[in-house]
């Protein structure tokens, strides 16, 4: 089933399943009793961190909202985010600067609370995310704007080429072109293994089994036409320089 | 029993007050309380106990995981508290 699906599934449920995950006892039992009062929320566990994952898996909530005081609270985020893909993170807690904000965007959250917000904020949020929507303030929604401004298609590059290294974005067009590894490698100047791992490693960023396959892809998805090189704000493999 | 709410962060506030709304015998007040309940330190509890004239003052540190009750005769150190325990001493009856 689709992401989206099971969303859509989740959604028809008569509640939002929320878990509240933190180490402060007061926040985490206080905001559970509190969710607990709105006839559309049902709390359907709390965690502290070191449990939290195994709770999750236990009570399937819609919603986790995260204690940012929590430890390891980015990293929490991020396992939720690949082990429970359809579970939905609001952040609460997070001190509003762009900042701070990018880091739980980028960690996987999807939706996020200020430091200085109310219980009518979180409760709000937990609505959105469940809607998948987000509410934020102005100044925070243009700054993830920026932060995933990407040129355009029709600037000759696509999204695929922000997962690709610099020099897999040589080879790529080669690839597409037919070119043997060796031939990439005389007009590249480098080694024939080399070639063959920056090959390998494009095949498995385009999620295909073979050449043929990939150079179809890279031919759809225009990326062989750029030399651009892309950028992203966060800590990937998109660095501007050969490996 | 009147209970005010001060100082606190805005979340930590709404919280309490809701906890505190569903206890038949307390009220939520803006002045003239019985107990007065706070985020802050055990010097600022202090001068708030002195200068409101309450009965009891119950300050929550800054990270909520623990808190200093303060009355007339009285001071008590509480580590890992929640809102039932909170209640509690707001009665006087931990």
């Amino acid at each position: 089933m689709s992401r989206e699906r099971q969303v859509e599934v989740s959604l028809q449920r008569e509640h939002i399943r929320v878990m509240i995950v933190g180490d402060v006892r007061l926040y985490r039992e206080g905001i559970a009793a509190s969710l607990e009062h709105r006839v559309d929320l049902e709390v359907v566990c709390t965690a502290q961190s070191s449990d939290a994952h195994r709770r999750s898996v236990e009570c399937d909530p819609d919603v986790v909202v995260l204690d940012m005081a929590t430890s390891h609270s980015l990293d929490l985020i991020r396992e939720f985010e690949s082990s429970a893909p359809r579970t939905r993170v609001v952040a609460f807690a997070v001190e509003e600067t762009e900042h701070d904000v990018l880091l739980c965007a980028e960690a996987g959250a999807a939706g996020y609370v200020a430091a200085d917000g109310t219980l009518d904020d979180l409760v709000n949020t937990v609505r959105s995310v469940a809607r998948g929507e987000l509410l934020c303030s102005p100044r925070i929604a243009a700054t993830l704007f920026r932060a995933l401004r990407v040129p355009t298609p029709e600037a000759g590059v696509d999204r695929l080429a922000l997962a690709l290294t610099a020099r897999e974005r040589e080879i790529a067009p080669l690839l597409e072109q037919g070119l043997s590894n060796k031939e990439i490698a005389a007009q590249l100047h480098i080694e024939v293994a080399t070639v063959k791992n920056h090959v390998h490693n494009l095949l498995e960023k385009l999620q295909v089994g073979s050449r043929g396959e990939a150079a179809a892809r890279l031919r759809s998805s225009q990326l062989s036409h750029s030399r651009t090189p892309s950028f992203r704000l966060d800590r990937g493999s998109t660095s501007p320089t050969s490996p | 029993m009147r209970v005010l709410l001060t100082n606190l962060p805005p979340l930590l506030r709404d919280i309490l007050a809701e906890a505190l709304a569903a206890e038949p015998d307390i009220a939520l007040v803006g002045q003239d309380a019985d107990v007065i309940v706070m985020q802050g330190s055990r010097d600022e509890a202090e001068e708030i106990l002195h200068a409101s004239g309450s009965a009891r003052v119950v300050a929550v540190d800054s990270r909520g995981t623990r808190a200093i009750v303060l009355g007339d005769s009285e001071s008590i150190a509480l580590n890992d508290v929640s809102p039932s325990t909170i209640i509690m001493e707001i009665r006087g009856t931990a």
